[in-house]
């Protein structure tokens, strides 16, 4: 249970919001590499934190983010043409640089000093992995690049991917860390899914299916560690990071790619899932790509041309009663990402969390939402800088592993959770 | 033809959720598991909660086997067996570097009745020698087990389970 205004606290991401602001303070995925192919190319709308922006790289390959429409007539900038150096408003042919200034005013005379006084509200936009990453909040307190780890692999090592989901991002990210739901709503796809199976450490998942949890603090943010029975005594632990405000990665799977996703609201009800595989010591294999590429594992297939997923709210997300009562998937819903975007968007918009009756599991959600609001009120009330925003908070990594009873995952895997070059990852 | 689906996520159509509670009160059991915790738990429980019961470990001998000597806020006093009967959820308490050896009892004594069990150890000095302690006590006996920095987040942990 959530009282209503700690509610409206952590959902509302707009401009003058302070959760928005706190969202400002971060480094944030905007867009995959691939929507800007090319120099030149098309420019591409992109809402985020509630803002319209316009997305487009220019003939020197620089990235711009700005405000999508001209400042003379309100024109969306997605009709402009992008050209020698800036994108130009194809109705009176005002043309902007990547910084969003005003380079070019056709109608007044070119040394009338005009087009310096005009200027778009424009973000940094850089690339970094296979994801073009932006900044929107105060030049002043810019933090460094972003170092998730999957973001810095080399490029054959990783595979990222982003779908639209129409709800709340903290709805989203809370199925991120509430490692409960995995033994049911996705326990059909531990056998099947190529990104899964095979792996020692899905016997543990099916034989017990009532883990136990443990979630402590990082300086970044938390780890959830679930822990089930396995063989001697010994544990097997599966440990999320969550990373605020908005990333976790799944604990891996023998020597599969480690998964992992980013929410990043689009306004208050729709965010987008990021979400990415890799491998820290070696090439994704050509089995490995194909599956990723055909929207398995945590990604999705989509409508053609989108970024919508194909099963999605419009056919009921394709639901298979007959699967459901066969068991080859618990929901009906296939695939992991619309097995969990079906039911999180399934509770509205932004959903009331006054009527939860949340229960001891529930522990890692119930901590991050504490870590959200002390955060976000520490920000707005004293300017202190959240976790996460650090690049040393991004260098954290999932881990699987069996470890005696008496050991604590905390201590025993301080140095598996630290994501470094080159370093294999513990998994089991 | 919308689909079922689109229709019903729509922000119009959450205003039509059902609005009487959909729970009864839950009967929370939360125990200070060293004495020395008693004046923080005192002031925990003197704010409102929808039926949780606070008690403090003060005696761990000259009871029956398996069971503990117990005392609230108001100084009374009453057994774990007794206390145990009509608790849905019992919620175990210690700071960083208690010794917390009462969670084997409690942890038994609600195992076997079907009681689930929950922990919160208080860090506030980031002690991480004396945080282990405490943990490997309570980790075996409890289904959730957390950590927290203030005793405003474990009012707020209890708050979001109803207790």
């Amino acid at each position: 249970m959530l009282r209503q205004e700690v509610n409206e606290l952590l959902t509302q991401t707009g401009p003058d919001a302070a959760m928005g602001k706190m969202f400002r303070q971060y480094w944030i995925p905007a867009l995959l590499a691939e929507e800007l192919p090319e120099d030149d190319c098309p420019p591409v709308r992109v809402k985020l934190l509630s803002e319209r922006l316009i997305a487009f790289r220019d003939s020197d390959g620089k990235y711009g983010l700005m405000d999508e429409f001209c400042a003379h007539r309100g024109v969306s900038l997605w009709f402009g043409r992008n050209e020698e150096g800036g994108l130009r408003c194809p109705y009176h042919g005002w043309k902007y640089d990547t910084n969003g200034q005003c380079i070019e005013v056709p109608s007044e005379p070119a040394d009338s000093g005009f087009c310096e006084k005009i200027k778009l509200q424009a973000y940094p936009l850089v690339k970094i992995g296979d994801i073009l990453w932006t900044y929107m909040g105060p030049k002043e307190s810019q933090p460094p690049y972003p170092e998730f780890e999957f973001a810095t692999v080399p490029s054959e090592q990783t595979f990222s991917s982003k779908r639209f989901q129409e709800c709340n991002w903290l709805q989203a990210m809370e199925g991120g860390i509430d490692s409960s739901h995995v033994s049911f709503l996705h326990s059909g796809s531990l056998n099947t899914d190529p990104l899964f199976k095979g792996a020692r450490g899905n016997q543990y998942n099916i034989a017990d299916k009532m883990p136990f949890f443990e979630v402590v603090k990082h300086e970044g943010g938390l780890y959830v560690g679930a822990r089930r029975n396995a063989e001697d005594g010994k544990y097997y632990w599966r440990i999320t990071p969550w990373v605020m405000p908005c990333f976790t990665m799944v604990p891996p799977r023998g020597d599969h790619p480690i998964h992992g996703h980013f929410w990043i609201p689009i306004d208050d009800e729709s965010c987008w899932a990021w979400s990415f595989d890799y491998h820290p010591t070696r090439a994704l294999s050509d089995v490995e790509m194909e599956a990723l590429e055909a929207g398995k594992g945590v990604h999705c297939e989509y409508v053609p041309g989108t970024y919508i997923p194909k099963a999605n709210k419009t056919n009921d997300y394709l639901i298979d009663r007959q699967a459901q009562k066969e068991g080859r998937t618990y929901s009906g819903v296939e695939g992991i990402a619309i097995q969990d975007s079906s039911l999180q968007e399934s509770m509205g918009p932004i959903v009331d969390r006054t009527k939860e009756n949340l229960v001891s599991t529930d522990n890692g959600v119930i901590m991050a939402r504490q870590m959200l609001r002390k955060a976000v009120t520490a920000l707005r009330d004293k300017g202190v800088t959240p976790p996460g925003v650090d690049p040393a908070h991004h260098r954290t990594r999932s881990v699987s592993v069996v470890l005696p009873p008496e050991q604590a995952f905390e201590d025993v895997c301080k140095q598996d959770l630290e994501a470094a070059p080159g370093k294999p990852h513990t998994s089991v | 033809m919308v689909s079922q689906s689109v229709k019903a996520t729509t922000a119009a159509e959450s205003r039509f959720r059902i609005s009487n509670p959909n729970s009864k009160g839950r009967s929370s059991l939360v125990l200070g598991l060293e004495a020395s915790s008693a004046d923080l738990l005192a002031n925990v429980a003197s704010r409102e909660w929808s039926g949780a019961r606070f008690r403090t470990v003060i005696q761990t001998g000259g009871v029956q086997e398996n069971d503990l000597v117990l005392q609230a806020p108001d100084g009374k006093q009453s057994k774990l067996s007794d206390e145990l009967v009509n608790a849905d959820v019992v919620v175990m308490f210690a700071c960083s570097g208690d010794p917390a050896q009462a969670a084997a009892v409690v942890g038994e004594a609600a195992f076997g009745r079907r009681k689930m069990t929950a922990g919160f150890v208080l860090d506030e000095h980031n002690d991480r020698q004396g945080l282990e302690k405490t943990l490997s006590a309570l980790r075996p006996y409890v289904i959730s087990l957390v950590v927290g920095p203030d005793a405003e987040s474990f009012g707020e942990t209890l708050e979001a389970i109803r207790a």
